[in-house]
């Protein structure tokens, strides 16, 4: 809770005369906890750890050159968010598995980091994480532990090796987004089917992988956001029935797509790099039974799109495909909105399009105006130079905040061109968060080669000025440039580097090149060992189960509600371990689910109608989904061994406190449990205290039977895994691999004498300036999904703020670009980047809407009011930046 | 001829059903009974015309508690629900139903659903129906019945009914009235019953922990030519798992996983 909300509860509370009531002590309560929770902070400095151990919940180590993992994190014990991104970390101690409150790890884009070490960590930990980034780690396997992980809901794994996935990742019963591009998956379509909770996932750019296979899985859930994936070599038939919100499809041919009546409205519909055939067809499909709201095609064929402009969508987007045609466009009627930027237009067609449909938003420009100089909105919070003096004539270094500057020795030159040899005093201030580049007032316009006005990305901005000792201004020799060095968190290596000119505009000065110093060096790794790491990989297991549903009746006579368990055979006679080419599948057969089958139980309780319905209902959903996998050329009611396992987990334990047995399954990643009691086959009543005794001693042999089995099948798989990876010791082996790793280092870039400094970044870029003045890292950006802002601003207790808007920037964190616009244009952002939008109101006030704090509708905006002048920097900043 | 057969099966059909209906929707509805049994069974005559069912459930239910004490076996535990259901039984079935044992057998089963619907930790039971002789005159030994006012509080008379009726007459023989039986010996008489044959059994089983008990006076019998009688419904309760055994490694790989979450 801010200072601003405080002042507003304290006010209410005391101009309050009443007598307190409950309400308003739930609200104190609250207050009080939040307060509490607040003491709560977040540390981005190794040094800030010493002595605030156990207030510590956040750590933000990212991009911070580590290639030891800190151990002053370890004495973290309240630690539940551990970002170490964008390192050089090859190994991790086990002591990370006693962080028991642990539930952010982000280790992505650290390329050394050892999967042995992960084993460990994950086998030991006593943490449950929620979230994990695991991607650019270039592991070559997954470690089976994290199977243990259960409670994960965000995983991603993208931009590694992977080539299958520990079959111990089935119990990711929460699971809601995974993210699996760009590895070597191959088989995922069984290990899918047990995700029960999710809702997104990528699984594009992936060497070989069977993708209707997956979509077919993903055809059983009931709901899915979102859906990404490539190379489909066919859509199957079942894709008719898949439910999904927003489907991408990247580097296909597409010939069909199979929806018809049955199938749900997918709302985004996106063509990445695809080709169509059959065009004609496809769009009356999708017209008929997709009914997409949005469409996006980029980088395909425009000849190829023609009909597809005749699309019924909303909103349509064209990116990148080169000369587009806007006339077919006109006869849309549902067509609302209009992207197509990035284009080869003709402008005749725009304005024809224009005048012909005037109720279509057309977009086909960057909807920024163009910026120029430098106009800080609150000159008190204009950052003030760090100052430095050197002696020209000498090779050397210099380090400002997080950059280096080598300077030569006739690098220098004064007013007249003369090379300088006096003193030089350095005035240094950079910007690299957009707060400060906000605050600074520097444009962060361009304009493209097209004439196009668009927004910068920025990965640091600094301003560098020099004077000798009168105050006269110095110059850079251009024969010998400034060597230069700018550590920043952005690893985007379209990025360039340009100057502010006089005019103040941008303009390109030299080529820049990215400095990754953790780059693990593929070509020097051992072949042995990749291929160690392979054959281990290439251990897929698939594990087979009999699928059962639960049947229930009501018995009119005695009015009780019955429950029996019903046989679905998918592994027929089928049994232990089966070695394949691709993968390992192993069968464990459930005897005691069997044993069940021939066993009828009444429910018990006065709510056993309650139970009966919802029972009632998973039944009669799984015998509807199942009937779809019936191999109807088995005669002996075979189904079909792809496809998902509904319920599982049947187990069947006494309760001896209320005398009675506990039928407890569990229906996709919902535990139920039902107390019953069995009911005799023979007199059809309920079973009496010998048949109880014997009918349980029986299920336990079943248990035992069960037991053994899995234990064999178990064993059976070890030998097998073993058999296929080497027969080094793995220890050994993973020490080994630990060695290597260090010795690929590019140890080189370290061993720089110009980098003793106490700069720590794993990213960099590296370039040369010719002048003085304010230079930039940057590449043009667009605005993936732009969205209007709603200009009429209201405060946080939702009433109208009177005072007019002078100023308004919007901010894309993600991005790192800031934008003005007046109270005449329309406030654009992009709704998929985390955006802030700062106003500065005519009486002084300044108004900051977080999109991951404020609500935001159609009508109106909601701003916090702060005022600028009871405030310093760094809270200004803070309040725009850090509060996320 | 045939049409009126099967209209006639089916309103017995639906009427047997009713009456379990009733009786389940009686139980389901009906309060909780708890008898006080801290009084013991005294020498006086129970007055059948104004006997309290309740105190005679609480002396009964001593009386068993007292008789499996003194034969070392567990104490037996009051039951509200059986009581309960005891109660239920005894108000909404026909006499007929659990005098004769077949149609007793069959009505029994119905106490199990009732048992499994009120969720009782005791579910194993045994039910018995039966009566019990109130009137202090030894079996077979003749007795007649005078309505007009005089000794006996039931009206009934030793020997055979004498034929002069005239008191002024030298021959009148003074009728010896026979009263009700003491609420001792109505005690000694159920633990009499309950030491025979199936009955013993389930008396001095270890598998019973729970007794519920309900009593009615055979209206029908009282003022009558006829011995006096109450109907008895007992019914022992006890834990119907308590034979199981459960592998504690069943218990490590299920049970205890499923425990943190909650039922339907």
């Amino acid at each position: 809770m801010t200072l601003y909300d405080t002042d507003i509860f304290l006010k209410i509370a005391i101009t309050n005369s009443k007598p307190i009531s409950m309400k308003y002590l739930l609200l104190l309560a609250i207050q009080f906890l939040t307060v509490f929770s607040s003491l709560a902070f977040r540390v981005s400095d190794l040094t800030d750890i010493n002595g605030n151990e156990n207030q510590i919940t956040e750590i933000d180590f990212s991009n911070k050159g580590l290639v030891e993992f800190p151990t002053e994190i370890l004495n973290c014990k309240n630690l539940v968010s551990l970002d170490l991104s964008n390192n050089g970390i090859i190994s991790i101690p086990n002591g990370l598995s006693s962080l028991v409150n642990l539930k952010n790890l982000n280790l992505s884009h650290n390329k050394t980091l050892s999967p042995a070490d992960l084993e460990l960590v994950f086998d030991q930990s006593k943490f449950k994480l929620s979230n994990l980034n695991l991607s650019g780690c270039k592991l070559l396997y997954l470690p089976a532990s994290i199977s243990n992980q259960t409670d994960l809901q965000v995983l991603d794994l993208s931009s590694n090796r992977l080539n299958a996935l520990p079959y111990g990742m089935m119990s990711f019963s929460k699971l809601e987004r995974i993210n699996l591009s760009s590895n070597f998956l191959q088989n995922l379509s069984w290990i899918v089917s047990y995700w029960w909770s999710l809702k997104s996932i990528d699984f594009s750019h992936n060497e070989g992988i069977q993708a209707s296979g997956v979509l077919l899985s993903l055809s059983y859930f009931d709901h899915l956001e979102e859906v990404t994936f490539s190379k489909l070599d066919f859509f199957p038939e079942d894709f008719a029935l898949m439910n999904v919100d927003q489907l991408t499809i990247k580097n296909s041919f597409i010939d069909a797509f199979p929806r018809s009546g049955v199938s749900t409205q997918i709302k985004k519909l996106q063509f990445e790099n695809c080709k169509f055939a059959k065009t004609l067809s496809l769009v009356n499909i999708i017209n008929e039974f997709v009914k997409p709201e949005f469409v996006y095609f980029s980088r395909s064929d425009p000849q190829n799109l023609i009909e597809f402009l005749k699309l019924e969508a909303d909103s349509v987007t064209l990116f990148e495909l080169g000369s587009v045609d806007l006339r077919p466009l006109k006869k849309n009627e549902s067509l609302k909105w209009l992207d197509v930027r990035g284009n080869q237009l003709d402008k005749t067609h725009i304005t024809e399009f224009i005048n012909e449909r005037p109720d279509v938003e057309l977009l086909y420009k960057e909807p920024i105006r163009p910026d120029f100089g430098i106009c800080p909105p609150l000159p008190q919070f204009v950052s003030q130079p760090t100052l430095k003096t050197i002696q020209a004539g000498t090779n050397q270094v210099v380090e400002f905040g997080k950059s280096l500057f080598e300077f030569p020795a006739q690098g220098i030159l004064d007013v007249s061109g003369n090379i300088y040899t006096g003193p030089v005093n350095l005035a240094y201030r950079e910007f690299t968060n957009p707060a400060e580049i906000l605050l600074s007032g520097i444009t962060m316009t361009s304009e493209s080669e097209n004439g196009e006005t668009m927004m910068f990305s920025s990965a640091g901005m600094f301003e560098l000025t020099a004077s000798d000792d009168k105050g006269n201004e110095l110059f850079i020799n251009p024969e010998q440039p400034v060597n230069a060095e700018m550590f920043t968190w952005i690893a985007n290596p379209e990025m360039e580097m340009y100057a502010l000119n006089d005019e103040g505009s941008w303009t390109k000065t030299m080529d820049d090149s990215l400095i990754q110093s953790y780059q693990f060096n593929d070509l020097k790794q051992d072949s042995v060992m990749t291929e160690d790491f392979m054959s281990k990989s290439n251990a897929q297991v698939v594990f087979g189960f009999d699928r059962y549903v639960p049947i229930v009746k009501k018995n009119r006579k005695s009015g009780t509600f019955e429950i029996t368990l019903r046989e679905y055979k998918t592994w027929g006679n089928h049994k232990g371990v089966t070695p394949g080419y691709g993968s390992t599948s192993v069968f464990n057969p459930d005897l005691t689910a069997k044993f069940l089958t021939n066993q009828r139980f009444v429910f018990e309780g006065a709510e056993a109608q309650k139970m009966f319905d919802k029972v009632d209902s998973i039944s009669n959903y799984c015998d509807k989904k199942y009937r779809r996998l019936k191999l109807d050329r088995f005669k002996n009611n075979l189904y079909s061994q792809m496809g998902p396992n509904y319920i599982s987990q049947i187990n069947l334990m006494p309760d001896f406190e209320r005398d009675c047995f506990i039928l407890s399954f569990r229906f996709k990643k919902e535990k139920i449990r039902i107390p019953v009691s069995l009911v005799s086959d023979e007199t059809g009543s309920v079973a009496s205290l010998k048949q109880n005794r014997v009918f349980f001693g029986l299920y336990t042999n079943a248990w035992k039977k069960t037991k053994k089995i899995e234990n064999t099948n178990q064993r059976q798989l070890k030998k097998h895994i073993t058999k296929k990876v080497n027969t080094l010791k793995q220890k050994a082996q993973e020490e080994r691999i630990k060695a290597l790793k260090i010795n690929y280092l590019d140890k080189s870039y370290f061993n720089k004498p110009r980098l003793g400094s106490n700069i720590r970044s794993s990213l960099g870029f590296a370039f040369q300036i010719l002048s003085f003045g304010i230079h930039n890292s940057d590449s043009r950006a667009r605005i993936p999904r732009p969205v209007e802002f709603s200009s009429e601003f209201v405060t946080a207790a939702a009433d109208k703020i009177k005072d007019k808007p002078d100023e308004i920037y919007v901010i894309d964190h993600n991005i790192n670009g800031v934008i003005q616009y007046d109270e005449s244009d329309k406030l654009m952002f992009n709704r998929l980047s985390a955006t802030s939008l700062v106003v500065f109101f005519t009486s002084g006030m300044v108004g900051i809407y977080n999109s991951w704090r404020n609500m935001r509708t159609n009508k109106y905006t909601q701003l916090e009011l702060v005022n600028p002048l009871e405030m310093t920097r760094e809270n200004f900043i803070k309040r725009i930046c850090y509060e996320r | 001829m045939k049409g009126s057969l099967l209209l006639l099966i089916l309103f017995f059909g639906y009427f047997i059903h009713a009456q379990n209906k009733k009786f389940l929707e009686h139980i389901y509805s009906s309060p909780d009974y708890y008898y006080i049994y801290d009084q013991t069974a005294t020498n006086q005559r129970i007055e059948l015309l104004n006997a309290n069912p309740d105190y005679l459930s609480g002396l009964f239910i001593q009386a068993l508690k007292k008789e499996r004490i003194r034969r070392f076996r567990p104490d037996l535990e009051q039951d509200s629900l059986l009581n309960r259901i005891a109660r239920s039984s005894i108000e909404t079935y026909n006499k007929t139903r659990f005098v004769y044992s077949k149609t007793w057998r069959q009505e029994k089963k119905s106490f199990r659903y009732a048992l499994i619907h009120e969720e009782s930790d005791h579910k194993l039971y045994s039910a018995h129906a039966f009566s019990i002789d109130m009137l202090d005159l030894k079996f077979a030994e003749s007795f007649y019945y005078d309505p007009k006012p005089g000794t006996s509080s039931v009206n009934l008379y030793f020997g055979k009914k004498p034929e002069i009726r005239n008191t002024e007459d030298p021959d009148y023989v003074e009728p010896f009235p026979i009263q009700p039986v003491t609420e001792e010996i109505a005690c000694q008489r159920l633990i009499q019953l309950l030491s025979k044959g199936n009955y013993k059994h389930d008396l001095l089983s270890k598998k019973f922990s729970r007794i519920g008990l309900a009593i009615k006076i055979d209206q029908s019998s009282v003022n009558r030519n006829e011995r006096p009688r109450i109907f008895v419904i007992l019914i022992f309760g006890g834990k119907q798992l308590q034979t199981i055994k459960v592998r504690t490694e069943m218990l490590n790989d299920n049970y205890d996983k499923l425990d943190e979450d909650q039922d339907l």
